[in-house]
């Protein structure tokens, strides 16, 4: 009896959701502000990297889309990566990390530019080493992990504050709370075409995307080196499959996808009807769904600041 | 005391325990109940997995199935962080919740791609649907109708179809019949990658798995919590079994400490002293008779050793006998002459006890005194008084003999006297003849020689004689009347005699005093009496082995109220100057101590020549041997 009644609730409550395929970025995202204040630090903090050069900064604009608008980024002494460096803005809302989806959380995701040679070129112990010599975190850490500075509370951190960069409040979000002026007509007539098309049936969820990986080029091949999730896996059913990106501020986020090698909106959403819907669409069409992404972009995340420090200056 | 402390701290050992116990269980339970309801949820979960990978083609929010998915993660970590899971013994459970895990991660991979083919599927369906729509099909008609069916016909051989499909395409220019032919043949590579996901979705039995788990689960833990039920019921029989044991036997200690007060309180107060020393005769108690008769508290005399007490009256050969007596484990008693702690000597009747413990060693000894001084110094008073009545007893006979040897003498001097006149007259007239003169001087001479005896006599009776000797007791009393016999004439008392010869092994003096006493007695009575015939009955005979000698009077006897007293010293009938009052007394003395006889009294009344008499009549009995 008691299981039934459960069922038949989770069955409702998997109908009402199934309703709303996007749902709006709730206003006031939960984290824990201590962690995020010493995140934020590490966020900007070049010692992260081999040479003290790059941080997480470096390739992360937060005021402006949450990524670096180049195709791929300049990790240590310019070395360069094969992907485009995916915003850090919402990605908290993501299912998986990384454009294979080989991490499952943010600090999980943190711990790879560290590591990666081509980016911050590091290890956990050099970056332990050379915090360990400030006093400041030495403190922080210690107040707010029982085992001081470690690796995995290093990447916590930082997740921490990455759970503070979130963009509410866009247009589309207003119009999904029932402000149905939010949406110019055009727009609107975007929202639908989207949905029509099939767009929506890979970026649905409250991301618009990132919850799921797909392969590039289903209807027509998609010229890439990059095999995706197969190098992960290798297994040949993932051959060139990626995660499906938020596109959430994808105005901001240009160039686009894995490769970074389309530079435009109009470009990467004739891209993706070329590839992946298979089927012709009016420039009427296409342009309304360009405006519908647009109305996506939402508030520029405030970056946290210590309430303190405040007083204290 | 020890005991009740090691009882106590077990009782509360006990219901430490069976508080961890209960506490215990109640975790466990409410662990199971947990676990329980992580792995329903988990049941719960996985059915809507089904739920959704049966689903039809529909726009999915992938938000939710990855929230489902998380959901079941959770779950299972809930469920492997459980601590009764991680102290489980139970392989079987362990090993179908290890292959729950193995088997859930791939069908999370067939999730993820089912959403990846489904999206495709999805998109694929949509198009074709749509250039259907514009009527410029008509050439594709039976393979739009395959592809429509193409889930539900299972006699379809979708891989001769996409074969086909893959030749049309090249044929055909026209873009939308391009892109149909495109969707068509997506839709049939990922029907078949559709189907090859579903037989191994039925191949990992995640169902079957799951309720293996669930049943073993219910039985694992019915079973422990059976168990901690079990354990709690011990526990508690064995506590309450405890506490009960606890109550009789503080009942016990109670009751016992109880005589135990009783007692001490008995040994506390006593008269006698009680002294307890260790085995090195260290006083480790004193009762309070102790400080009564020394002087020393118990404060000040404990840690001391007993032999402070030494008066030095007794030998060191004393000290050294009882030493060796106690050291050997036996009981010593006797007396003890000690000194107070004023100087003051005491006399103690003394026992000392040694105690031994389990092993045989000496642990203690226990000694308990009576103080005798009072006693000791009443009876060397006591000896003191008799000597002086003893003496004045003697000194008594003494004028008693001096009055007989003058009535004796008066009559043999008087005819000494009346013959040397007769000669002087005779003389003086010239008549004497020497015939005559040699008659009157042999009679003087004789009863010169008589009166000397006398002196023999008197003084035999006054000689003490130490030794017992053999002797006849008939020749004794004869000459015991013969000392009173000249104031027994004068007073013309009649002696009736009946006497047999008895040889007696005795102090003889003795029995003549006695004899003597009884005679004198019996005369003083018949003394008073005028008017009447004096008589006294002497009886010596033999009864049982006892020599008997019954002295009667006819002076009408003692009278009923001091019958019983006349042995007492200093009780007298007789006037102050007649009489001392310890002529019986001294006589009995004598008899019992010395003689080892007796002597009774009592009152008789006879016939003797047709007269009836009352008197005394003493009873001297004793042993032949």
């Amino acid at each position: 009896m008691y299981r039934k009644i459960i069922f038949i609730c989770f069955i409702t409550v998997l109908s009402l959701f199934s309703k709303e395929l996007i749902t709006p970025i709730p206003l006031n995202p939960d984290f824990n502000y201590k962690k995020a204040l010493l995140g934020k630090k590490l966020f900007f903090d070049k010692k992260l990297s081999h040479d003290n050069t790059i941080s997480c900064a470096s390739c992360h604009f937060i005021e402006d889309g949450g990524d670096d608008n180049l195709p791929v980024s300049f990790g240590i002494d310019g070395k360069t990566g094969t992907r485009n460096s995916p915003t850090v803005l919402n990605a908290r809302y993501n299912a998986t990390q990384f454009w294979d989806g080989s991490a499952k959380n943010l600090a999980d995701q943190a711990k790879g530019p560290i590591h990666n040679p081509v980016e911050m070129g590091s290890n956990f112990e050099e970056v332990i080493l050379k915090l360990k010599k400030e006093k400041d975190y030495v403190n922080e850490f210690s107040l707010l992990y029982k085992n001081g500075i470690s690796g995995l509370n290093i990447t916590d951190a930082i997740a921490e504050f990455e759970k503070t960069l979130t963009t509410p409040n866009s247009r589309f979000d207003k119009f999904l709370r029932g402000y149905t002026k939010a949406l110019t007509q055009d727009e609107f007539n975007g929202y639908k075409a989207f949905k029509e098309y099939g767009c929506i049936s890979c970026h649905n969820g409250i991301n618009i995307g990132g919850n799921l990986l797909q392969k590039i080029g289903v209807l027509e091949y998609y010229s890439t080196d990059d095999f995706g999730r197969f190098n992960i896996t290798k297994d040949s059913n993932d051959k060139f499959y990626f995660k499906v990106p938020s596109l959430r501020n994808i105005e901001l986020t240009a160039p686009y996808f894995h490769d970074g090698q389309t530079k435009t909106l109009k470009d990467a959403v004739e891209k993706m009807i070329k590839h992946q819907i298979g089927y012709l669409l009016e420039d009427k069409e296409v342009e309304n769904i360009i405006k519908f992404l647009k109305t996506l972009t939402g508030d520029t995340p405030k970056i946290i600041k210590d309430t303190n420090e405040k007083i204290n200056n | 005391m020890k005991k009740s402390i090691i009882s106590a701290i077990l009782l509360l050992l006990l219901i430490g325990t069976l508080g961890f116990y209960i506490n215990d269980a109640k975790v466990k339970r409410s662990s199971f109940f947990k676990v329980n309801k992580n792995i329903e949820k988990i049941v719960l979960i996985n059915k809507d997995f089904d739920l959704y990978l049966k689903n039809t083609l529909s726009y999915d929010n992938f938000d939710i199935i990855q929230y489902k998915i998380t959901s079941f993660k959770n779950e299972l970590q809930e469920i492997n962080d459980n601590k009764i899971l991680q102290n489980i013994q139970n392989n079987k459970l362990k090993t179908a919740l290890k292959k729950l895990e193995e088997t859930i991660k791939i069908k999370f991979e067939i999730i993820s791609r089912v959403k990846s083919y489904r999206a495709i599927l999805n998109n694929s369906f949509r198009i074709v649907q749509k250039i259907k729509n514009q009527g410029i099909l008509n050439d594709f008609n039976n393979l739009y109708t395959i592809i429509m069916t193409v889930d539900k016909n299972p006699e379809l051989d979708i891989k001769q179809e996409l074969i086909n499909v893959d030749k049309l395409i090249p044929l055909y220019e026209n873009k939308y019949k391009k892109y149909f032919l495109k969707h068509s043949q997506i839709i049939l590579q990922y029907q078949i990658k559709f189907v090859a996901l579903e037989t191994s979705l039925n191949q990992l039995e995640i169902n079957q798995k799951l309720e293996r788990l669930h049943k073993l689960y219910e039985q694992y833990s019915q079973n422990s919590i059976q168990k901690a039920q079990a354990a709690i019921a011990v526990l508690f029989i064995l506590l309450v079994l405890s506490i009960i044991l606890y109550l009789v036997f503080e009942y016990k200690l109670r009751l016992s400490n109880k005589e135990l007060s009783k007692f001490r309180q008995t040994v506390e107060n006593s008269d006698n002293i009680v002294v307890i020393t260790d085995e090195n005769e260290v006083i480790k108690y004193v009762n309070e008779a102790f400080t009564k008769t020394t002087g020393y508290t118990s404060k000040e005399i404990v840690g001391q050793k007993p032999s402070i007490l030494k008066s030095g009256k007794q030998t060191k050969e004393f000290y050294k006998e009882l030493s060796d007596t106690i050291h050997g484990g036996k009981k010593w008693s006797g007396e003890f002459i000690n000194i107070d702690k004023y100087g003051n000597l005491s006399y103690e009747k003394a026992s000392i006890t040694p105690v031994l413990d389990d092993e045989g060693n000496i642990k203690e000894f226990i000694s308990i005194k009576l103080d005798i001084t009072n006693e000791t110094i009443k009876g060397q008073q006591l000896k003191e008084q008799e000597k002086l009545l003893v003496q004045q007893s003697k000194m008594a006979a003494m004028g008693e003999m001096l009055e007989n040897i003058a009535h004796q003498w008066r009559q043999p001097l008087s005819v000494i006297s009346t013959i040397s006149t007769g000669i002087i007259v005779q003389k003086e007239f010239g008549i004497s003849n020497e015939k005559d003169e040699i008659k009157a001087l042999n009679k003087i001479n004789d009863t010169a020689q008589y009166l000397s005896g006398t002196i023999n006599d008197f003084r035999d009776f006054f000689k003490p004689n130490k030794q017992k000797a053999l002797f006849n007791l008939k020749d004794a009393y004869i000459k015991t009347l013969h000392l009173v016999d000249s104031k027994f004439q004068t007073l013309k008392i009649e002696v009736v005699e009946n006497l047999n010869d008895i040889e007696l092994n005795n102090l003889s003096n003795e029995v003549v005093q006695v004899i003597m006493n009884l005679l004198n007695n019996a005369r003083d009575v018949l003394e008073t009496k005028e008017n009447q015939k004096r008589l006294i009955f002497i009886d010596i005979y033999k009864k049982d082995n006892n020599a008997i000698v019954k002295i009667k009077d006819n002076g009408g006897g003692i009278p009923d109220d001091i019958i019983d007293k006349i042995f007492d010293p200093y009780f007298t009938t007789k006037h102050k100057a007649q009489g001392t009052g310890i002529g019986l007394y001294m006589s009995q003395e004598m008899i019992i101590k010395h003689l080892k006889g007796s002597l009774t009294v009592n009152n008789s009344t006879y016939e003797y020549k047709n007269y009836s008499y009352t008197g005394a009549e003493f009873i001297l009995t004793l042993p032949i041997k």
